[in-house]
């Protein structure tokens, strides 16, 4: 027994329809408005309260209604969307998305902020009672679009009888055909019940015959429909509907002919002569009875003339067009991705088995065999992978309305740049990534960027600049934020630092250390961190978030030019390329991204824990000692030279045991305080080995010293 | 989740409340067949229904068809405003016997 | 009538009751050195012959590493230890006890390495006396009862506390650590 849980989807859906009515929004207030902005909007408004009055959300959808009317006006030229209408606009998307967290919350029936809704809505109306003031020739606007006279429409309605597993109830759609009109009369069809004890109690067996009499267009009334089409067998008639519409619709309901005549005669839909018209019509239509698409439905209005019916039937084939070349994109359920892809790593472990197998036995041809399903295991390893990454336009995209706001408030003109948006990273990243950037922008704004006036005092442009770019290298995204702003001002921060006790007062640090100052909890000054929201957080927070996702942070700046935040990410997979190493009996896993070369020890000259690698120095610690393994030393050790992001060092192993394709398993909750070592895997033999974290090894290593790599006495053995 | 309960309060009488919908659909029907079953004459109270959707509709008309059929009767006791709303809306107050002048304790 | 004594994690649910016909329960009885003991059966999982434990470098005995269950890398707790027994008294351990542990919102498996594993018993809850304050051995809040079997007391083993995953993780980290630091 599965359902469908409707308020889920409509919550996803509506925040992108939000999104994207706000950036047409947006252009719209900065550029001007045009057509193809106000129909965006327009279509993103009509689209949520189709939805919403399917759910039953009367706030969000009476609140959309009046939204949608003054984008109709702009639609049909009688209404000039200007930059403060915009703004306004705005406004009331941002107050959606409001009242959308709260059907997220199971809230939604309370009106999370009424204060802003009555002021939204005195707004928008003023709007409306602007029509016609001086714009000529807008109230001939098309047929299609008025809201005209009022028209009596029989609606006939076959719910599928899954309808209520997929979560939509039946009554809630006509509730919200009671805000298009008046219910004038309305028929429940129980012929399809079954009895009792045989009955389905998850199945809808009603039917419905209903009459609205409304003052929505046709395209209010599609839109209405728009959601359950999928889901029920619907036919509207208007009042001009001929014999022919009549036994169209008696055709393609389940109930008998001669029963559904008479319900609709009973219920006003037909008078006696029309029923005896209709069915004199059918007694000699040898036609098949068609299956009614709603574009055919409102076709049968006789009253439309032929060129606009065809204009019609042209545009709609169009927008299907538009909808399948959309399509290309599929939304997935994130957790049936993450199991697609636990089955890849099994396997992978299974297909290494299998090789490993395969090498002993020493046939050719299973050797053969098993290369060849080995390389595909690694095609579809990588295309599963694959469909773990986001382009990271995803959290870039909210930048836009951030710096427009920020910068508004704070009265400084600043143009944001957006490149390499198209850059890819683990969607489990999207998340953590957007406070930190958050934060580094909003300092930017706040203390980066100067006001207009020193700016031109400067000799810079009033407009500043900030530019958010990311690009793949070596294994990791690297994101940056970058400004042209005032840039960090090192002695001052030095001065703080030294205040603040972070630092000894006659402490020599250079440029990029004192830089880096500004990341040491209890920093916080005034100079380097925003106090725009008022909770004094500090950049400390940000590194720490960095960290937390295995990652770097670092700055580049030029007081009075700029600052540069960069932020270097690795590209989690949940199945990597590695290196295994041995030393012992303990099996390592070496993330083969970070391998540079594998070097002979011997070979290698070294003083006090520095190797000299063809004249440079690296260097290196011993993971026997890392690791307090005590088996006896192997005769030839080798060295394992990894790098991540700038740094280098050389691991001393026992032995080198090749590349393989590691699944990970994660060690769990208990073995956190484990240093260096991040996850596990399984072997093709079954054993179990440790995949290193390097980042986390390299930290430990810089925080040794020098001299780490010097022996040692051996520690006390511990017990709990 | 949607939460209803359903009491005995006498033999024959059930007092249903909360709200009552697909999810729970299945149970209710099990509940309203086996009260049928052991009564002639069975009183349903829904002065407590706080939500109802189309499913209990459902069931009321197949009870009530199905009490017919048995020559057994179904008085439904009270209507709380939710079932008022949604029978009136979907124009069923004929099809389902008026409440019953006498309310229970 | 079980004894639970008052815990620093108070986030640690108390093993679930599963009583089959009101008062009984069913226990699984196993041996660790001269030593019977029992847990309750809610939590255990299955039973496995000891094949190889891969170690995990500075860990603590007490959880001396992980085993490969059919795909998932599964910790293991050296009970004997755990519950202060030392080497000596440990007989060969030859069984691991999977068992489930709750944590935050879901349950974490756990490998409990034990000599053997005797049979599992019903015990009705009024034959559940309260353990001995002290004489055990144990920790107090270990043990949440005692029942007498056939003339042999066997106590009885609150896994929630014993497996206590935050406790073990602290021992674990602090080990670590200490292990890892430079001397």
């Amino acid at each position: 027994m599965e359902f469908g849980n409707p308020s889920v989807v409509f919550v996803q859906e509506a925040r992108d329809l939000l999104a994207g009515m706000e950036a047409a929004l947006l252009e719209i207030e900065a550029e001007g408005a045009n057509a193809d902005r106000i129909n965006a909007t327009f279509r993103a408004a009509h689209t949520i309260k189709g939805a919403a009055g399917l759910l039953g959300l009367e706030l969000l959808v009476s609140f959309t209604q009046v939204l949608e009317s003054v984008l109709d006006r702009a639609r049909n030229g009688s209404l000039v969307l200007e930059a403060e209408l915009a703004a306004t606009l705005l406004r009331c998307s941002d107050y959606m998305g409001l009242l959308v967290n709260a059907v997220e919350a199971g809230t939604g029936a309370h009106d999370p902020e009424p204060a802003i809704r009555s002021e939204l809505i005195s707004l928008l109306e003023r709007n409306l009672k602007a029509l016609g003031q001086g714009v000529p020739g807008a109230a001939a606007a098309g047929i299609a679009r008025s809201a005209g006279t009022s028209q009596h429409w029989h609606i006939s309605v076959r719910f599928a009888p899954t309808i209520l597993k997929s979560g939509m109830d039946p009554i809630a759609f006509f509730v919200h055909l009671r805000t298009l009109g008046q219910i004038v009369y309305l028929h429940t069809i129980s012929d399809g019940l079954p009895p009792l004890d045989l009955l389905d109690a998850e199945l809808c067996y009603l039917g419905f015959e209903l009459g609205l009499e409304s003052t929505a267009s046709r395209e209010t009334l599609e839109g209405a429909f728009a959601l359950v089409r999928d889901d029920a067998k619907i036919r509207i008639l208007s009042s001009h509907a001929s014999p022919t519409d009549y036994i169209a619709l008696i055709e393609s309901m389940p109930e008998s002919h001669q029963r559904l005549g008479e319900i609709l005669l009973a219920i006003g839909a037909l008078t006696r002569a029309q029923l005896d018209a209709a069915l004199a019509v059918q007694a000699g239509d040898t036609g098949a009875a068609v299956k009614p698409r709603l574009g055919e439905v409102l076709v049968e209005q006789r009253v439309v003339p032929a060129a606009v019916v065809s204009a019609a039937l042209g545009k709609q084939k169009q927008a299907e067009d538009k909808r399948h070349a959309e399509q290309r994109v599929v939304k997935v359920d994130a957790a049936k991705l993450d199991q697609l892809i636990n089955w890849v790593g099994e396997l992978v472990i299974a297909s290494e088995g299998a090789r490993i197998s395969a090498n002993r036995a020493t046939q050719r041809d299973v050797v053969d065999a098993m290369s060849r399903v080995t390389d595909l295991v690694e095609h579809i390893r990588d295309r599963a992978l694959d469909l773990r990454m986001v382009p990271i336009g995803e959290v870039f995209q909210r930048f836009p309305r951030v710096v427009r706001d920020v910068s508004k408030e704070l009265g400084k003109q600043i143009e944001l740049v957006i490149s390499g948006a198209d850059a890819e990273l683990d969607k489990s990243m999207v998340d953590k990534l957007v406070d930190p950037l958050l934060h580094i922008v909003r300092n930017a704004i706040d203390h980066g960027i100067e006001p207009v006036p020193e700016r031109l005092a400067r000799g810079k442009p009033a407009q500043g600049q900030l530019r958010l770019h990311a690009f793949h290298e070596s294994g990791c995204i690297v994101i940056e934020v970058s400004d042209d702003g005032r840039g960090l001002h090192g002695e001052r921060i030095l001065a703080k630092a030294v205040e603040r006790g972070l630092v000894a007062p006659n402490a020599v640090l250079s440029e990029s250390e004192i830089q880096q100052l500004i990341f040491l909890p209890g920093f916080s000054t005034a100079d380097a961190v925003t106090n725009l929201s008022g909770r004094g957080v500090g950049m400390d927070v940000v590194k720490r978030s960095v960290e937390r996702m295995r990652g770097e942070i670092e700055i580049e700046s030029n007081y009075g030019a700029g600052t540069v935040f960069r932020i270097r990410l690795p590209l989690t997979l949940a199945i990597i390329d590695g290196f295994q190493v041995a030393v012992g009996k303990t099996v390592f896993v070496i993330p083969l991204d970070t391998v540079i070369e594998c070097v002979d020890l011997r070979t290698a000259s070294r003083t006090q824990g520095v190797l000299n690698l063809r004249d440079e120095p690296l260097p290196y610690l011993r993971l026997r000692d890392l690791f307090k393994l005590d088996a006896p030393p192997a005769v030839r050790e080798s060295i394992v030279v990894v790098a991540y992001g700038h740094q280098r060092i050389g691991l001393v192993v026992d032995r080198l045991l090749g590349d393989f394709q590691a699944v990970i398993k994660p060690l769990g909750q208990l073995f956190r305080g484990i240093p260096a070592v991040s996850s596990s895997t399984i072997l093709g033999d079954g054993s179990v080995a440790l995949i290193l974290d390097i980042p986390n090894l390299m930290a430990r290593a810089h925080a040794r010293g020098p001299d780490a790599n010097a022996p040692r006495p051996a520690g006390e053995a511990l017990h709990n | 989740m949607s939460e209803f309960t359903c009491t005995e309060v006498v033999p024959g009488m059930l007092s249903l409340s909360g709200e009552l919908s697909v999810v729970d659909a299945p149970r209710i029907k099990a509940l309203l067949l086996d009260a049928l079953r052991a009564h002639p004459k069975l009183e349903i109270d829904l002065l407590h229904v706080t939500h109802l959707d189309t499913s209990f509709v459902q069931l009321m008309l197949a009870l009530q068809r199905a009490a017919a059929e048995d020559g057994k009767t179904v008085n439904w006791l009270g209507y709380s405003q939710p079932v008022e709303e949604v029978l009136a809306l979907l124009n069923l107050n004929d099809k389902l016997s008026a409440p019953g002048a006498v309310l229970w304790g | 009538m079980e004894q639970r004594t008052s815990s620093q994690d108070s986030a640690t649910q108390a093993e679930p009751n599963l009583a089959l016909n009101g008062s009984t329960r069913q226990y699984l009885t196993f041996v660790l050195g001269t030593e019977l003991f029992a847990v309750s059966i809610a939590r255990v999982c299955e039973v496995i012959e000891l094949s190889s434990i891969t170690e995990i470098p500075l860990s603590p005995p007490v959880v001396p590493g992980v085993i490969n269950l059919r795909g998932s890398v599964v910790p293991v707790v050296d009970l004997a230890r755990r519950l202060g027994r030392d080497d000596k008294r440990a007989g060969r351990r030859t069984c691991i006890v999977i068992v489930e542990i709750d944590f935050e919102d879901g349950l974490l498996p756990m490998g409990v390495l034990v000599d053997s594993v005797r049979e599992a018993i019903e015990v009705d809850s009024h034959e559940l006396e309260a353990a001995p304050a002290f004489g055990s051995g144990l920790r107090a809040d270990f043990v949440s009862g005692m029942v007498n079997l056939a003339g042999s007391f066997v106590l009885v083993l609150d896994l929630s506390v014993v497996l206590r995953i935050r406790e073990l993780e602290l021992l674990i980290a602090t080990a670590a650590g200490v292990a890892a630091e430079p001397s």
